[in-house]
């Protein structure tokens, strides 16, 4: 799996390629540990290049929220497949996240 | 008219020389005739000559005297046996001339010069420590022998080997040294860099100029150095690094000292990495027999198949994608209440088995007399939720069937929806409200589903190791094939489950299982 990362208006967007499964989840929980490392708090998952997300991947998104949360930064998520939207609606996580229509939505969320 | 001198240097044993040559140079400098290992002496620190017929000293340094028998010198004076020339806090004492020779040896037949010699000695080393290899001979067992015979052919005062641990520094693993008591070695970390970093072989000739140490603390804590140093490496990264040190007054590595070296160096690098793997692979014995333990007590935790029922027939299937997954489902008859659940922990492995053990323990827990499906799911949540810092979570289909009405009441945490095969009416999905999973909002509500299955109707409970099984194509199986399986099986729970299982192995033949797959089927006769 390959993560793009890139900065814009104090909102880091990380976006990883491919599919997050139960292997390639722990790349990118070790990519959004460092980049909570570097204090970065307000944080947009891009997810134009993924195809699949299993739960192992929800459990690594699950707890950059949580981080969010107690740090009391804001994260936001968008653009989503319909497959990758499903796996959140199963799980009922549909709620748990800021799901936005479009990046600048996404960054703009994770701003205020 | 070659003179025997003593050197007798601050902090090492005294050394005789014998000057060959009518102009010789004392000092620190590592291309002076007589060196001396000492920081106190200067660079070039004074000269001796022979001439008309005897020797004479005299001072090179402004700044650092040179003293004849406690006298400073400012001209040339006649040294004679027995005088003592002083220079910084180390001394030469002038002998005379050297001991009468031997007779020398009668000629060998084959007229084998030294370098002949040397050159065999050093072929009789690499033979040995790679007929070594071949033994049992242990890892210290062969380093100590290595550096042994560096010690007989390259004459070294110190030699150390380093090898990386786990944490990726360099520690001793082999040390020696020719006098004195073992200490501890240092080796520069600018040196490491160069052998162990850059998998270069280094030759210091004098350590006090070379640009390889320049700013660096001292190879050897004091004195002029010469080091040879060869990497331990092989086509997978650098193992370490083996270091010979010598006072350069006492011996300088030549070019063919450390060619020998990085040969030694090479076969001990293949026993280290010999060494790795055969750790690495009894760790992996031990961790495969635990996986395999964990994978029975897994299974051991699973009901066993209940006996057929008057009103109601289960069976259900685990297939785990490791030894250990985060699968689970239970059932079992409370009076006229079947209680059931099909659940998932994220991920899978030992970590997602033991929350799942904790899940299903949970669940039999809570679930027992009058209490609520939802009660049942708000306790387990809850206690899964606390002090969840990894954010595992749990996905979950459970409920009860009443076995004489036929009424089913259910809570969805996050999970696959439920499927029912109803004799006439083919496949549908009851409408269950949409729970989080367990373990994520410690507070949340759960809402229960209610509905009747009719006689002769089946519930099927899966998780997504099913629908997300993919094949060789990389295809995913998915729910309308899942779908399909399932209205072409029979409807009788033990055939439903085998179809099924038939199905998702003819699709994902050949290619890795990624995820548990686990089905349950639940008929309420007619």
């Amino acid at each position: 799996m390959t993560i793009n990362e890139a900065h814009e208006a104090g909102v880091v967007v990380v976006s990883p390629q491919g599919r997050i499964d139960s292997t390639t989840s722990a790349i990118l929980e070790r990519h959004l540990q460092g980049v909570a490392a570097a204090g970065q708090t307000r944080v947009v998952v891009d997810f134009t290049g993924v195809d699949y997300i299993s739960s192992a991947g929800l459990r690594v998104l699950l707890a950059l929220a949580k981080r969010g949360r107690d740090q009391k930064g804001r994260v936001a998520l968008f653009g989503m497949n319909d497959s990758v939207r499903q796996v959140f609606e199963l799980a009922g996580f549909v709620a748990l996240f800021t799901i936005a229509p479009s990046r600048a939505d996404a960054i703009h969320s994770a701003m205020a | 008219m070659a003179l025997r001198v003593r050197i007798e240097c601050t902090g090492g044993a005294p050394e005789e020389r014998v000057l060959e040559h009518t102009d010789v140079v004392i000092g620190r400098i590592a291309t002076a005739g007589l060196v001396i290992a000492d920081a106190s002496v200067s660079r070039q620190h004074a000269r001796l000559t022979f001439q008309n017929g005897a020797w004479w000293v005299e001072a090179l340094s402004a700044t650092n005297p040179t003293f004849l028998n406690d006298a400073t010198i400012d001209r040339p004076h006649r040294v004679v046996p027995g005088d003592l020339l002083k220079m910084g806090t180390s001394a030469v004492r002038v002998l005379g001339a050297p001991e009468a020779p031997r007779p020398a040896p009668p000629p060998a037949p084959t007229q084998a010069t030294a370098a002949d010699d040397r050159q065999s000695a050093r072929l009789d080393i690499l033979n040995e420590v790679h007929r070594a290899l071949a033994t049992a001979l242990s890892l210290p067992g062969l380093l100590d022998l290595i550096l042994e015979r560096c010690f007989s052919v390259l004459a070294p005062e110190e030699g150390v080997v380093l090898l990386r641990t786990p944490t990726g520094s360099l520690e001793p693993a082999a040390t020696r040294q020719r006098t004195g008591p073992a200490g501890p070695i240092h080796v520069s970390r600018r040196l490491i860099d160069e052998v162990a970093g850059k998998g270069k072989p280094a030759l210091v000739m004098d350590a006090a100029v070379d640009e390889r140490l320049a700013g660096s603390e001292s190879i050897i804590m004091s004195g002029v150095r010469s080091v040879a140093a060869a990497p331990l490496s092989d086509a997978d990264g650098s193992l370490g690094m083996i270091v010979l040190s010598s006072r350069a007054g006492v011996r300088q590595f030549t070019q063919h000292d450390l060619d020998l070296l990085v040969s030694l160096a090479s076969a001990a690098a293949l026993r280290v990495r010999n060494v790795a793997l055969t750790e690495e692979a009894a760790e992996r014995r031990v961790l495969e027999r635990e996986l395999a333990i964990a994978h029975d007590m897994q299974m051991s935790m699973l009901p066993k198949p209940m006996p057929d029922q008057p009103q109601v027939s289960v069976a259900a299937t685990l297939k785990p994608a490791r030894s250990v997954g985060g699968d689970l489902y239970d059932y079992w008859l409370a009076g006229d209440r079947l209680w059931f659940i099909v659940a998932d922990v994220a991920g899978h492995g030992v970590g997602a088995a033991l929350y799942m053990a904790v899940a299903k323990a949970l669940f039999r827990a809570s679930a027992h007399g009058d209490v609520s499906v939802a009660d049942v799911a708000a306790r387990m949540n809850r206690e899964l939720a606390r002090d969840n810092d990894s954010m595992l979570f749990v996905t979950a289909m459970f409920g009860t069937l009443m076995l004489a009405t036929g009424d089913v009441t259910m809570v969805d945490a996050g999970h696959n929806p439920a499927v029912v095969v109803s004799p006439g009416e083919g496949l549908n999905s009851p409408a269950i409200p949409k729970g989080v999973a367990l373990g994520v909002v410690e507070d949340f509500e759960f809402t229960e589903g209610r509905f009747q299955l009719a006689p002769g109707a089946t519930l099927m409970l899966y998780t997504d190791g099913a629908t997300d099984a993919r094949s060789t194509a990389e295809q995913i199986f998915g729910a309308d094939r899942l779908m399909t399986a399932i209205r072409n099986a029979d409807s009788a729970p033990a055939v439903l489950v085998s179809c099924v299982t038939a199905a998702i192995d003819a699709f994902a033949t050949g290619a890795p299982q990624e995820d548990d797959i686990t089905l349950l089927a639940i008929r309420r006769k007619a």
